[in-house]
């Protein structure tokens, strides 16, 4: 009989449970049906929307936060392009852009009028806590994820939070909030499967602290506010890398930087051989995470990858081994922007001494068009006089100021070690 | 009087008629003393008529295709200075004296040398087996698995054998259109040393490139070998094995390299980067070398950041 009442008590406490969080959920969409926004942006000329994102009002009341993605088109075409809002009662008009952070994806927006009640800022609510992502996804109207708070990713430059919930397209700039409703991040993006990121709403903070002390001008070139924005980031993260202390990955008979940044992750990137192959050939790939959204053209920077390939034989005379090791020295660098986008690569070659080794050297770079002082880097080292051996490094970095990765490339190739 | 001769001219082995009668008479129909069998030659086209001063008089019958004298259309063309030119419908023939000189003999062995080798079949055969021998020694250098036999051979008679024979047989009917012989010989020697030469010059022009860390030998290369080499080596054998005129040499090399050009531009990078103003990829040194010979001096890693630090940017396509 206890047994009975027991397991009673533990289906009533479970279904009190459900319904406490239901309710919750129910409450917190209700406090903010409001001041989620729908954030559009218009073509000026056919008045239909590009593109499609979700805000919340924040600050004073007239203000709006949202992703730097979701308006970036008015980056590059401000005289064809606006942004307006939607609110759930069916209210709209037209908002401005007062500030952004290229490098955490946000935005600030402001409308000349109040548009109600702001929401307020938390930080954030311990790891496996319940958060609330709120927006309008698919431009199917607003909705509320529950999802859990998995912390803050540092392989994102402390950036991004996990949030175990699935947020869709156009829930993007919409409000990420606590149990108490308060907004503990931004949404931002997802990788499928209930695994989506946040910004965490310090940086929002920022973001409206700085719009108060340095608000854009009317006729500001958006292009160089980014282009600045984003080269102060991205030396600021080459700083960060060049004070860390480097440890070392063994490659037959190198060692080699490993995990420089607590953004990188490192993979074996070596391809399965055939079982008749006369040579070994082993590969790891490190690329970090921090990426940045630049606009819809160029896509992301902010790339920092590096790969070691290690190629040998004793079955292969060196001429045949030699082929196979040219074969194999292919350009890494994989984005096919056009030229309305980027410049040529101009490349010059060295033979440099490293570590007693010679290695053939290329340094590449191209600029970008609309963002002038921002360019892709491209670096590639080949081991050379080994007859029967063959190792080189490709590293890369994209959306850099070039001056600033020479430091980087230089520890990088001096922290190589041949140990015979 | 001396007997005048006819000559018919035609790709290349021309027809000539001695004229052994005070009066000829040229035409299609089977009356004639030279019988022509162009559909454009009238039945009764042509009278030669020869006087005892040695004076010749040619009188045309043909109301279609009339005969052209000299380029000019006549009923009557009287004449004591040969040669002189005919055309009959679209047959072109020139009356000529006895006396007529003719060009200096080619020899078939070349400069009076023995072992001409576009003659003998000994040296074509041979140079077939080298052609064979090196594109196998090339796929050998270029597979980097166990080496299958049977892989190999398919690879050498599929791809090498192959390609050889489409050449020969193309440039044999080509040239058999052109001169009424077939000369397989003289072309298969000359396909498999275009072969070889090729062969020979791709692996030195990779290394040059790696020398000067430049591409520059590499355009040469294909500009070189498409735009010069192949319509030089189709001239030389035109002039001197198939002992064309300079003129039509000229412009049958042209015609016949022309489609390797134009194919070769469209496909190969290294020229098409030369018209192509972008690319989102960066055209770098790959180049590798077992010989590892280089003129550039090798330098430390605080000199080539210094010289990096002065790398020009990129250029922007407008």
């Amino acid at each position: 009989m206890r047994i009975i009442r027991a397991i009673w008590l533990i289906v009533l406490l479970g279904f009190l449970s459900e319904s406490a969080q239901a309710l919750e959920t129910k409450a917190i969409f209700q406090m903010h049906q409001d001041t989620v926004l729908q954030i559009r942006v218009l073509n000026r000329e056919t008045g239909k929307k590009s593109s499609i994102g979700s805000g919340f009002i924040i600050g004073d009341g007239r203000q709006v936060a949202t992703n730097y993605h979701v308006i970036s088109r008015i980056i590059l075409e401000p005289e064809l392009f606006y942004i307006t809002y939607l609110g759930q009662n069916g209210r709209e008009g037209e908002l401005k852009l007062i500030s952004l952070d290229i490098a955490r994806d946000l935005a600030l927006l402001e409308s000349p009028t109040v548009l109600g009640e702001a929401t307020k800022t938390s930080g954030l609510p311990p790891n496996g806590a319940p958060i609330y992502a709120m927006g309008n996804p698919l431009d199917l109207g607003l909705n509320i994820v529950v999802g859990t708070n998995g912390g803050i990713l540092n392989q994102t430059d402390d950036s991004r939070i996990l949030f175990s919930g699935s947020l869709n397209p156009g829930m993007s700039g919409g409000p990420t909030l606590n149990e108490r409703g308060e907004v503990i991040g931004i949404n931002v993006s997802t990788a499928r499967n209930d695994i989506s990121f946040v910004v965490p709403s310090r940086y929002l903070n920022s973001l409206l602290e700085r719009a108060k002390t340095d608000p854009f001008e009317i006729d500001q070139d958006l292009k160089v506010e980014v282009t600045e924005q984003l080269l102060k980031y991205e030396k600021g993260y080459i700083k960060q890398v060049l004070d860390n202390k480097w440890p070392t990955i063994e490659l037959r008979n190198l060692s080699l930087p490993g995990v420089i940044s607590p953004t990188i992750r490192c993979w074996d990137n070596s391809a399965k051989l055939n079982a008749t192959a006369l040579y070994k050939r082993f590969q790891i790939r490190c690329a970090n995470k921090n990426l940045v959204y630049l606009d819809s053209a160029n896509k992301f920077v902010g790339n920092l990858v590096y790969e070691y390939f290690w190629l040998e034989s004793d079955q292969m005379n060196s001429l045949r081994f030699n082929n196979l090791y040219e074969k194999l020295n292919k350009d890494q660098i994989d984005s096919h922007l056009d030229e309305d986008v980027v410049s040529n690569f101009n490349c010059d070659t060295w033979f440099v001494e490293i570590s007693g080794q010679e290695f053939k050297t290329n340094l590449c770079r191209r600029e970008y068009v609309e963002y002038q002082g921002l360019s892709d880097v491209l670096f590639t080292a080949a081991l050379t006089g080994q007859k029967k051996q063959g190792f080189f490094i490709t590293f890369i970095m994209t959306g850099v100021d070039f001056k600033s990765t020479l430091p980087l490339i230089k520890r990088f190739i001096e922290q190589i070690a041949w140990n015979p | 009087m001396e007997p005048l001769i006819l000559e018919i001219i035609t790709r290349d082995l021309h027809r000539y008629h001695a004229l052994d009668k005070p009066e000829i008479r040229v035409g299609r129909a089977l009356d004639n003393d030279v019988i022509l069998s162009d559909a454009t030659v009238a039945p009764h086209h042509l009278i030669i008529i020869q006087d005892a001063s040695g004076a010749v008089e040619i009188r045309n019958l043909a109301d279609t295709n009339p005969t052209r004298f000299e380029g000019k259309v006549e009923n009557s063309f009287k004449t004591t200075r040969l040669p002189i030119k005919l055309q009959l419908g679209r047959i072109t023939a020139r009356l000529l004296s006895r006396g007529q000189a003719v060009p200096e003999t080619k020899s078939l062995t070349g400069n009076g040398g023995t072992s001409h080798i576009f003659r003998h079949a000994t040296w074509a055969v041979l140079l077939v087996l080298l052609c064979l021998f090196v594109a196998g020694l090339e796929y050998y250098l270029d597979s980097f698995n166990k080496l299958k036999w049977g892989e190999l051979l398919e690879f050498i008679l599929t791809e090498t054998a192959a390609r050889i024979a489409a050449f020969v047989l193309a440039l044999s009917t080509l040239e058999r259109l052109l001169v009424n012989r077939w000369e397989i010989i003289p072309v298969t020697v000359t396909v498999c040393l275009i072969f070889l030469v090729y062969h020979l010059l791709s692996p030195l022009t990779a290394e040059l490139v790696y020398l000067f860390s430049s591409s520059v030998p590499l355009y040469l290369f294909n500009i070189g070998w498409y735009l010069v080499f192949i319509p030089l080596a189709i001239w030389l054998y035109l002039t001197k094995v198939t002992h064309l005129k300079m003129s039509k040499s000229i412009l049958l090399s042209v015609f016949i390299s022309s489609p390797f050009a134009i194919i070769s531009i469209m496909q190969n990078p290294a020229i098409r980067s030369l018209f192509d103003d972008f690319s989102s990829s960066a055209n770098y040194q790959k180049s590798l070398s077992a010989l590892n010979w280089h003129i550039s001096k090798t330098v430390s890693i605080e000199t080539f950041i210094a010289q990096a630090d002065n790398l020009d940017a990129g250029e922007f396509v407008d």
